[in-house]
């Protein structure tokens, strides 16, 4: 599935993207974030709990940046693995700044792939619990830097 | 080693106290229908089961103050086959006898209906247009929300974890509609659903009108400003068709397996218009 | 007189009491629980699979993997290019790659979450037109451009023939991904003694499941048992080994111990399919109302392993063609690897997606051409005597027979006219109704063989011993029926035993609707040669000569003596008395013209739809539906109707319901609730099927006839009601509603 958003943040740009290698500041953004580790300067471990009504996912996995230009663009990727619901996503990730009247435009890019048991959940609710994720990380992200 | 404890409570209270106890490690059960397909597919794993089905007296239909209340534990068969339900609404009849198949119906309550928030349902969108309301049962107390607030999205309700869903409330409304739209297979869950409840004077001219959908969105919604178009007037071939077309004009319908968003649209459309076509000819 | 009456299932009580023994059911002293570890990636390379955790799990007897296989890693039908699990690569989702044999469920899946994969991810492909093009990933070394198998059937001069045509028709139809789903899924259990293998299955094809394990373990055949109880259902999902290789692997680790392999549904999805096919028709036509030329190109996706599908392609070719006179016929059928499950066969294999192609076309060119699309089939059909584009004569064929009894079923005038005259969208004019023909042209196996075994005991007792698998089809029914005839005996009297390869004779395999003609014909054969013998033995006992004694009702008599079988039996100091009859066909085609035999006889089927579309919904509701069969000499009218019935049924699945959805080679609807198959409330308000007879009496199958005319039958009935044209299964009423939309906003 692919999602593909922008939002714009009242701060000026090199705050915002001083803000997205603040990596324990990041992580806080993203619901469900429990435990970023940074493994080296490209590579970040975690954890992430998705819940969506009764059913509960753990996510644990590796993040990879593939791509930095400071201070308008990152690509990465994401590979996720929940042993308990034998299931593992794999996403494409991308984000660009630009400066805009009002602060900084933020827009990003993702491609995920969600495979095993948790895949055959149903297109609708696994499209919509990723929107929800990312439009709560935006929100979050603002709160921070706004 | 991964038994799951059954626990068989006799009482509501003594049910949602278990829950308190277990929090996230137990799951209620009550026809099983929901709960046994997402233990099969491993979607959820509890330890603890708490079966709602020794307690007794949780699944009346009777009516009180001329609303018609229902116990969640009533059965969906039972429901479809009741005189009461019939005479005081038959669009809820229908709406429960268009549930999945018989064998469906024979097992799932109401209440489990309800509590499992599967948008690809028929019940919640009919007894969201007739405004009904929810009792929910904690260890300490009992309140009552408006079914409106009930579903919160996917799969999600606002019963907190040692909450349990026990009594249903339906206010009477004289004019009535139930449609409800396979797009596949006769026996499959719906690609929309649409429950009309309104109120007309001795004139013909609306009065009260709520149309809520289903099962195109993720929880029920209504559209109050097409609903208030309605108020006042005769229901006319033009204002049906302005109120239908409002209706899809505001709604953002998800894609599935059963119709894409443009599609559901579409039916949004033919629906609204047909059960308020039912309605205004009081074809109940 | 037991051929022709419709005797009830031998077992339908204790299949209506659910006391029928399916595999599902069984238990074995000391058996292990089965589970199966399978790879989340379309395709990779298996760097590891570390099982180390999985084994410490309390219950976990032993784990399979690549590690373990000997000498024959790959195996397969006729192309051995499949690992009995994953060896070093992956190449669709869902591809085992471990097994666990457990002392119960709970542990096989605890070990099963703790087993530790690593992939390195490869491109993947999962069209079939794309796996083809320069570039794309490649899936088998051997197979650079991803094809596998080619067949080709080359009769007439294509330019020539179409440089007569008046009007060219170019069209291309696709019929999508789909599953089998038998209500009873994979289920088999395997147990080595030693060097001896027992393995019950649920399999249609136990002989073959024999032969393939003895070629993979290097066993004897001899020492290799397959035993299979009824099933429930197949669909040809069971048609071809499957899972028997990995649960045989599985339990030589086992110590000797049964472990038993169940399948739940999810996984279904990706243990067989039927194959997705897009099949292009170039066809002449002149403006006399006939044809001079057809081309076709069949893309078959095969899935990521070839399986079954070598010897379904070759059939595929020739039930592409069409059941009409066309002069020059040349066709390509292709088989291609792609990254998604293999594919197999499934009911009314490939005519299933053939006829929903040429009988599709028939309209189109119909309309184009104004002409009727009744007339224009009825000029056409093939009758006896006409040549096939194989080059063979065609014998017994009533395509027009059966297409005018549908078309009558259509109009015949009966109790349920016109429903519903309170029905708004009638009354509104905004539901239409339109009306469809379809005829199917199927082959069946050209080269199998079956022999049956009788004994009759001297309390009168027949058993038949045959390794026909009885999966709901009533195959046993039909076969104790003719035993019964043509022994003599009362149906009562007899009982049939089987499958079981240490017990029943051969039998190639119960599919391809085969059945019915070929075991048939071998209880025929077996039943003449105990009635013989019986004579030959009553005949000294009666001082009368054999020439004119007969055998029927259990007695052998002449004019006014009789004596009866125990009777005979007795007197010659027998317990009972044995025979083995056998029929078998063979024959073949040029591998590269694809002339010569394509099959010992034809299937034919046709349907007639009424259908109603509303307009504003798209939605489909079939008002009625006429099929006919040709059926040979009908053993039980009951059944054969049931049958008939049941295919038309069936066939609305692929026609309004049933598509494989995938993402990224994961199949997203691995269950019958996004899954639609037909229910008893979506089949037509009316359905009246017919059993065509022939005066020439032979035995025939009636399995899969009336289901592959469905859905053309179905969608020239909705351009007829509202000209929207629907060339991709399935059809929705999403798609009918589109079509409208576009008509009016071109």
């Amino acid at each position: 599935m692919q999602i593909k958003d922008s939002f714009v943040i009242n701060a000026p740009q090199e705050k915002v993207w001083e803000f997205l290698f603040n990596i324990p500041k990041l992580g806080e953004c993203v619901p469900g974030i429990e435990s970023v580790k940074i493994v080296d300067d490209k590579t970040y471990s975690g954890k992430l709990v998705v819940k969506v009504g009764p059913i509960k996912s753990e996510f644990t996995g590796t993040v990879i940046m593939t791509e930095v230009n400071a201070p308008n663009h990152i690509a990465g990727t994401v590979e996720g693995d929940d042993k308990s619901s034998a299931s593992s996503v794999k996403a494409n990730f991308s984000g660009t700044l630009t400066a805009v009247d009002g602060g900084t435009e933020a827009a990003f890019q993702v491609d995920a792939n969600l495979r095993g048991r948790l895949a055959q959940f149903g297109g609708p609710v696994i499209t919509a619990t990723a929107k929800k994720l990312t439009a709560d990380f935006a929100k979050n992200l603002r709160a921070q830097l706004e | 080693m991964n038994r799951i404890k059954f626990l068989e409570p006799t009482t509501f209270s003594e049910a949602s106290a278990l829950l308190a106890d277990y929090g996230d490690d137990a799951k209620v059960i009550a026809g099983g229908v929901s709960v046994t397909l997402m233990l099969q597919q491993k979607l959820i794993a509890p330890s603890v089961l708490v079966s709602l089905g020794r307690i007794s007296g949780g699944d009346f239909i009777r009516i009180e103050s001329d609303e018609l209340h229902i116990g969640a534990l009533a059965k969906l068969h039972d429901l479809e086959r009741s005189q009461i339900v019939r005479e005081f609404c038959p669009a809820l009849t229908k709406a429960f006898g268009v549930v999945g198949n018989v064998r469906v119906r024979n097992q799932a309550t109401i209440g489990g209906n309800l509590s499992a928030a599967d948008y690809a349902a028929d019940p919640p969108a009919m007894l969201t247009a007739l405004n009904a309301r929810v009792q929910l049962q904690s260890p300490e107390e009992k309140r009552e929300i408006p079914l409106s607030e009930f579903f919160l999205s996917f799969y999600t309700t606002a019963l907190q974890p040692d909450e349990i869903l026990t009594e249903i409330i339906i206010p009477k409304w004289p004019r009535t509609s139930y449609q409800k739209f396979s797009s596949i297979s006769a026996e499959g869950r719906p690609c929309l659903a649409v429950g009309v409840a309104a109120d007309f004077d001795s004139e013909n001219i609306c009065k009260d009108l709520r149309i809520a959908i289903g099962a195109a969105v993720e929880t029920p919604q209504r559209v109050v400003e097409a609903e208030a178009m309605a108020h006042a007037s005769t229901l006319t071939d033009e204002l049906v068709a302005a109120i239908a077309n409002e209706y899809s004009l505001r709604l953002d319908p998800l894609t599935d397996v059963r119709g894409s968003a443009w599609y559901r649209k579409e039916m949004i459309a033919v629906f609204v218009k047909r059960a308020l076509e039912e309605v205004r000819n009081d074809n109940r | 007189m037991t051929i022709g009456e419709s005797v009830p299932m031998l077992d339908s009580l204790s299949r209506v009491t659910g006391t029928v023994d399916y595999m599902v059911n069984l238990r074995l002293p000391n058996m292990l629980v089965g589970k199966i570890v399978r790879s989340q990636s379309p395709h990779a390379k298996l760097l590891s699979v570390d099982i180390t955790s999985a084994l410490q799990v309390p219950g976990v007897v032993a784990i399979l993997t690549g590690a373990d296989l000997g000498e024959n890693i790959f195996y397969g039908a006729a192309i051995k290019d499949q690992g009995v699990v994953a060896v070093d690569r992956v190449r669709y989702v869902g591809e085992p790659i471990a097994a666990i044999a457990a002392e119960n469920e709970d542990a096989a899946e605890e070990a099963a979450l703790l087993i530790d994969i690593e992939y390195e991810e490869l491109p993947s492909v999962f069209d079939a037109q794309e796996a083809i093009r320069s570039g794309a990933p490649t899936l088998h070394e051997k197979y650079p451009n991803n094809i596998f198998i080619h067949s080709k059937l080359r009769h007439g001069d294509m330019e020539a023939a179409f440089a007569e045509a008046d009007e060219i028709f170019e069209d291309t139809f696709t019929s999508p991904l789909a599953q089998q789903s038998s209500l009873e899924p994979h289920v088999v259990a395997a147990q080595w003694n030693g060097d001896q293998l027992t393995v019950w299955a649920g399999t249609q094809a136990p002989y073959m499941v024999r032969r393939v394990l003895s070629e993979i373990f290097g066993v004897e055949q001899n020492k290799v048992r397959v035993i299979v109880p009824s099933l429930g259902g197949a669909y040809g999902g069971k048609g071809h080994i499957r899972i028997e290789p990995l649960v045989t692997a599985m339990a030589r680790k086992t110590n000797g111990r049964p472990v038993k392999f169940v399948l739940s549904r999810a996984e279904e999805f990706v243990t067989v399919t039927k194959h997705a096919a897009s099949i292009k028709l170039k066809t002449g036509v002149k403006r006399d109302g006939t044809f001079t030329a057809r081309q076709v190109t069949i893309y078959w996706n095969g899935g990521a392993y070839a399986d079954a599908s070598p010897m379904l392609i070759p059939q595929g070719m020739v039930r592409s063609v069409g059941p009409y006179r066309i002069p020059a016929v040349h066709v390509d059928s292709i088989g291609v690897y792609t990254n998604l499950p293999s594919a197999g066969a499934y009911r009314g294999a490939m005519s299933s997606q053939t006829t929903w192609a040429y009988e599709s076309q028939m309209d189109i060119i119909a309309h184009r051409m104004g002409w009727d699309p009744l007339e224009f089939r009825l000029k056409n059909l093939f009758v006896s005597g006409d040549q096939f584009a194989t080059g063979e004569t065609l014998h017994d064929v009533h395509f027009v027979e059966c297409l005018e009894s549908s078309a009558s079923g259509l109009t015949a005038k009966n109790a349920k006219e016109n429903l519903n005259f309170g029905d708004l969208g009638r009354l509104r004019g905004s539901k239409k109704i339109g009306r469809g023909y379809g005829v199917m042209m199927k082959s069946t196996v050209s080269t199998s063989r079956s022999q049956a075994r009788m004994k009759l005991d001297e309390d009168g007792t027949l058993t038949l011993f045959t390794s026909t698998v009885e999966m709901g089809q009533g195959a046993h029914t039909a076969m104790a029926q003719v035993a019964a005839e043509t022994v003599g005996v009362a149906l009562e009297n007899v009982r049939v035993v089987g499958p079981d390869t240490d017990v029943t004779p051969f039998d190639s395999t119960t599919s391809a609707s085969r059945s019915t003609n070929m075991m048939g014909n071998a209880v025929l054969s077996a039943g003449a040669l105990v009635k013989k013998k019986l004579i030959k033995l009553a005949a000294p006992l009666l001082e009368i000569p054999v020439e004119e004694l007969h055998a029927e009702n259990g007695k052998v008599f002449a004019k006014e003596t009789s004596i009866s079988y125990a009777e005979i039996l007795k007197r010659n100091n027998l317990t009972s008395l044995e025979e083995t009859g056998e029929y078998s066909t063979a024959s073949k085609l040029d591998p590269e013209t694809g002339q010569g035999i394509s099959t010992p006889h034809w299937h034919q089927g046709a349907g007639a739809a009424e259908v109603e579309v509303d307009t504003e919904t798209g939605k489909v509701t079939i008002l009625r539906y006429a099929a006919a069969s040709f059926a040979g000499r009908v053993v039980n009218p009951r059944m054969a109707q049931l049958q008939n019935d049941g295919n038309v049924i069936f066939g609305l699945g692929p026609t309004l319901m049933e598509e494989m959805i995938l993402d990224g080679g994961q199949v997203t609807n691995p269950n019958l609730a996004d899954y639609p198959i037909p229910s008893i409330r979506d089949i037509p308000v009316e359905l009246i099927s017919v059993c065509i007879e022939s005066d020439e009496g032979e035995l025939h199958g009636i399995g899969e006839m009336t289901l592959p005319s469905v859905a053309p039958a179905i969608a020239n009935a909705i351009e007829d009601a509202v000209g929207v044209r629907i060339k991709d299964l399935p059809i929705t009423a999403e798609k009918i509603l589109r079509g409208l939309r576009e008509k009016t906003q071109p």
